[in-house]
């Protein structure tokens, strides 16, 4: 894109509609794509032709059960967008009415995270499958395409489900079918996490991860066989890492302290080996009471979802600072 | 409901701090969901109250973070990791591993919070859970109902702890409720004199913890 384009998605931040949490944002031939969750944990799509207008849409669920989309990505003609499908099993009890609120009178137990794909052609209409990915809970957070191969990532979880606990890594080329990844063993524990972003960049993958001591990138030369770079976790401990966009020869990523919840950017140009702080001039989300979710590159330029208060946000035509 | 709607710095009017900085924050700003804080702020009051006197006032609270950009309970503001409760006198340091400390005194501590903390929170991940949760406390709103569920090795790991902290019952904590669990947790709830239903009556079980919490305290068996 010549410098003198307009931006894809809107310089100044837009308020997609409703009240949704935007989770991933991508671009494809239908225009941008973003998804997320609603606060009844129902999963949506916004998709918007030129980053101003937007309509928002379902995903639908393939069983009874609980489904979360985290990611989403160009593939094709079309997109795909993966999650998970929690099942449960219920029972009733006795609520004890003097806990304050409205006390619970299910108690549930987790039978199974699957992990969950949808696709689509034109944004608006999903189509579902669960992925056995061999272990009882499993979820997928982020996916990305380099134009044949797919790479899914995310975790297994723990015993009773509620936790991340190990990196989770699938491939595919159709996007129905998916084998896993293969993990370097002293390096997938993420206690506490989950891979959370990929992205690639000419020949090289790269992923995030954040669990309890911070944040990390991992590197692949092929998708497929992963291994963590071990100087990340220097520089990333006290961070989650929550968006991994790719700029030419520059990879970014939006980080949120744990110490004090501010949002920090990041620029490589050595292939992830080491990082510089950078400050993009983004204007909706840099005041209290912000949450960056995702940042991928559209078109050249920088593109980061969150929320502000409650309210859904997208900017982009964001210079990465660096230049 | 927003993940963040709400950002605080004490919970039940007692100061949060962040230790795991190279300089500790004496101040840590939280962020969740309105829900969640007043259920910490219910938990905060909880272990002022059920301290003994000797233990002085509730000092301060250290977490590890309630609101993060993750996946699962943390990224909806409805999950807090808990690090240190500091009494004047007394304190309790998931942090430090004291649920495996040497001193059963500590030990019994550690069980009292977790079980304070199961009064609040259905999903309480504590130090016999996993590796993961050695050096913290995870509490988080999610499984539903405040009741026992032998389906959840969180729940039954933390009953086998506490027969063998507070009953000697020499049980292996491996999270399987079998019939040696099953007996060492009918012990206990007889010497607190609390009816067995506590699978099915969220009344009991909350009975239960904090009968078990208010011995645990002073240091004392069942």
């Amino acid at each position: 894109m010549a410098a003198a384009d307009p931006p894809l998605v809107a310089r100044s931040a837009v308020r997609l509609p409703g009240t949704a949490q935007p989770h991933a944002v991508c671009r494809g031939r239908a225009g941008v794509v973003v998804v997320g969750v609603t606060d009844a944990g129902d999963p949506v799509s916004w998709r918007s032709p030129d980053g101003r207008r937007w309509d928002q849409h379902h995903l639908p669920p393939p069983a009874a059960g609980n489904a979360e989309v985290w990611g989403v990505a160009a593939h094709g003609d079309g997109y795909l967008a993966v999650g998970s499908l929690l099942q449960q099993q219920s029972a009733r009890v006795v609520p004890d009415r003097a806990v304050p609120g409205t006390p619970d009178e299910i108690t549930f137990t987790a039978v199974r995270r699957e992990p969950l794909v949808w696709w689509t052609r034109n944004g608006a209409d999903w189509t579902v499958q669960t992925v056995d990915a061999g272990v009882p809970h499993a979820q997928l957070i982020a996916v990305t395409c380099n134009g044949t191969r797919l790479v899914a990532v995310g975790s297994t979880l723990d015993d009773d489900g509620v936790q991340g606990d190990a990196a989770l890594v699938l491939t595919s080329t159709d996007g129905r079918r998916w084998r896993r990844g293969t993990l370097s063993a002293v390096s997938n524990a993420l206690p506490e996490g989950s891979l959370t972003g990929v992205a690639v960049a000419d020949d090289t993958w790269f992923a995030t991860s954040s669990d309890m001591r911070g944040g990390a990138v991992w590197s692949s030369a092929d998708g497929v066989t992963w291994s963590v770079l071990p100087s990340s976790r220097r520089q990333f401990a006290g961070m989650t890492l929550q968006g991994i966009g790719v700029r030419g020869t520059r990879v970014l990523l939006a980080a949120t302290s744990l110490a004090d919840h501010s949002t920090r950017y990041y620029a490589s140009t050595d292939g992830c080996r080491t990082w510089r702080a950078m400050r993009p001039r983004i204007q909706a989300f840099d005041r209290p009471g912000t949450t960056v979710t995702d940042l991928t590159v559209i078109a050249g330029d920088v593109v980061v979802v969150g929320t502000r208060g409650a309210a859904p946000i997208i900017e982009g035509g964001i210079a990465d600072g660096s230049d | 409901m927003a993940a963040t709607e709400r950002a605080y710095r004490t919970i039940g009017g007692v100061p949060l701090r962040y230790l795991r900085t190279e300089r500790p924050l004496t101040q840590y700003y939280a962020r969740s969901t309105a829900e969640f804080e007043d259920k910490l702020d219910a938990f905060s009051q909880d272990l002022a109250e059920a301290a003994p006197r000797s233990y002085g006032p509730l000092l301060y609270i250290a977490t590890a973070g309630a609101y993060v950009n993750k996946p699962k309970y943390h990224g909806l503001g409805r999950a807090f990791d808990l690090d240190l409760v500091r009494w004047e006198h007394k304190r309790c340091s998931p942090l430090r591993g004291d649920h495996e400390y040497r001193w059963r005194a500590t030990r019994r501590r550690y069980i009292a919070v977790d079980a304070l903390a199961r009064r609040r929170f259905k999903y309480v991940l504590d130090g016999w859970y996993n590796g993961a949760h050695r050096d913290h406390m995870h509490l988080d709103d999610g499984g539903g109902a405040l009741v026992f569920n032998a389906g959840y090795r969180s729940d039954t790991v933390f009953v086998q702890a506490s027969a063998n902290v507070m009953i000697n019952a020499g049980l292996v904590v491996d999270g399987l409720y079998g019939p040696k669990t099953r007996r060492a947790f009918a012990t206990m709830k007889d010497r607190l004199e609390i009816a067995h239903r506590v699978s099915r009556d969220a009344r009991l079980y909350r009975a239960f913890l904090w009968r078990l919490a208010l011995r645990a305290l002073r240091n004392k068996g069942l």
